[in-house]
């Protein structure tokens, strides 16, 4: 029989253990590794603040398309009762075929619908 | 004194270098052991306990609990393989294993009083050669058992082999050992 085989596994295992440790520092390059865990942990930080700030954007951004969308929306009808006082000062200065003429200035006002006022009002005037 | 386990949690979620100082310090012997029982060679064992850091700074996020002892041992095996492959060396856990076979048949069945020879005679030296000596997956599970102070559970976990692979390797990693020091008698 091997008598190695005597030897406890525990105490074997623990010597070569002690031999394979021999001769090694306790902490190489300890600066170096020091330094890239403080710039790892700048760059995670970091990113994580750029996420914060980008969150916080983002959300002032969609408020800011959301506030001018309803500010828009509220001044609609402005633009429609301007349209209509035009009408009514446009067919007032029409005469007697009044109704008539009201007529063909909505017409004209339906297809320029999507017409700056101005250049609608423009043409309406000439139009007369 | 803090838990190894606290030290990494610490670096992780808040950033405290000194946690990890902590951990190089106290660690650093056993895993250039381990790393040397891997490459051999001193020089390579110096760039890939540095890598090995750099590894386990930068998956710090990523430990979950468990034995930290283990996870440091994973980071530097990782470390060691990625070194060897970049030297275009491949890592073989079976075909080493096979030719390891034929030699551990082939080890010397005779000895003086094994303790007095293993205490005295064999230098730090001449045990890491013996060690450089395994197959492949022995010395894995090895380095892994004794400077890892891994289980056997979570070596074959982390080498993805069955649980008795890896105590058949390691014992007859032990017996190829102790035939290569008792023959150098």
């Amino acid at each position: 029989m091997n008598r190695t085989n005597d030897i406890s596994e525990d105490s074997f295992l623990s010597f070569v253990k002690a031999r394979l440790e021999e001769g090694y520092a306790s902490a190489p390059r300890l600066a170096e590794i020091e330094r890239a865990a403080a710039s790892r942990m700048c760059v995670s930080h970091g990113i994580r603040r750029a996420g914060w700030w980008w969150t916080v954007s983002l959300l002032a951004a969609s408020l800011a398309v959301v506030c001018s969308f309803s500010l828009f929306r509220s001044s609609a009808p402005v633009g429609e009762s301007m349209v209509a006082q035009t009408i009514e000062l446009l067919t007032a200065a029409g005469g007697e075929n009044g109704e008539l003429e009201y007529d063909s200035t909505a017409d004209l006002l339906l297809a320029w619908q999507d017409a700056p006022y101005e250049m609608a009002v423009a043409s309406l005037a000439a139009s007369n | 004194m803090a838990e190894d386990s606290e030290l990494l949690f610490s670096y992780a979620r808040r950033g405290d270098v000194q946690s990890l100082s902590t951990l190089v310090r106290r660690h650093s012997v056993w895993m250039q052991a381990l790393l040397r029982g891997m490459l051999g060679d001193a020089a390579d064992v110096d760039d890939a306990f540095q890598a090995a850091w750099m590894r386990i700074i930068k998956s710090a996020g990523g430990y979950h609990g468990g034995s930290a002892r283990a996870y440091l041992a994973s980071a530097a095996r990782s470390a060691a393989i990625d070194l060897l492959r970049r030297r275009g060396r491949t890592v073989s856990l079976d075909a080493d294993d096979e030719a390891g076979e034929a030699t551990v048949e082939t080890v010397p069945d005779m000895a003086p009083s094994p303790g007095e020879r293993f205490e005295s005679k064999a230098t730090a030296e001449d045990v890491r050669a013996a060690v450089r000596a395994l197959p492949e997956g022995q010395r894995q599970v090895l380095l892994m058992r004794i400077e890892g102070e891994m289980s056997f559970r979570e070596i074959a976990d982390e080498l993805g082999i069955p649980l008795g692979t890896a105590l058949t390797w390691m014992r007859k990693a032990t017996e190829r050992i102790k035939g290569i020091l008792g023959g150098e008698r």
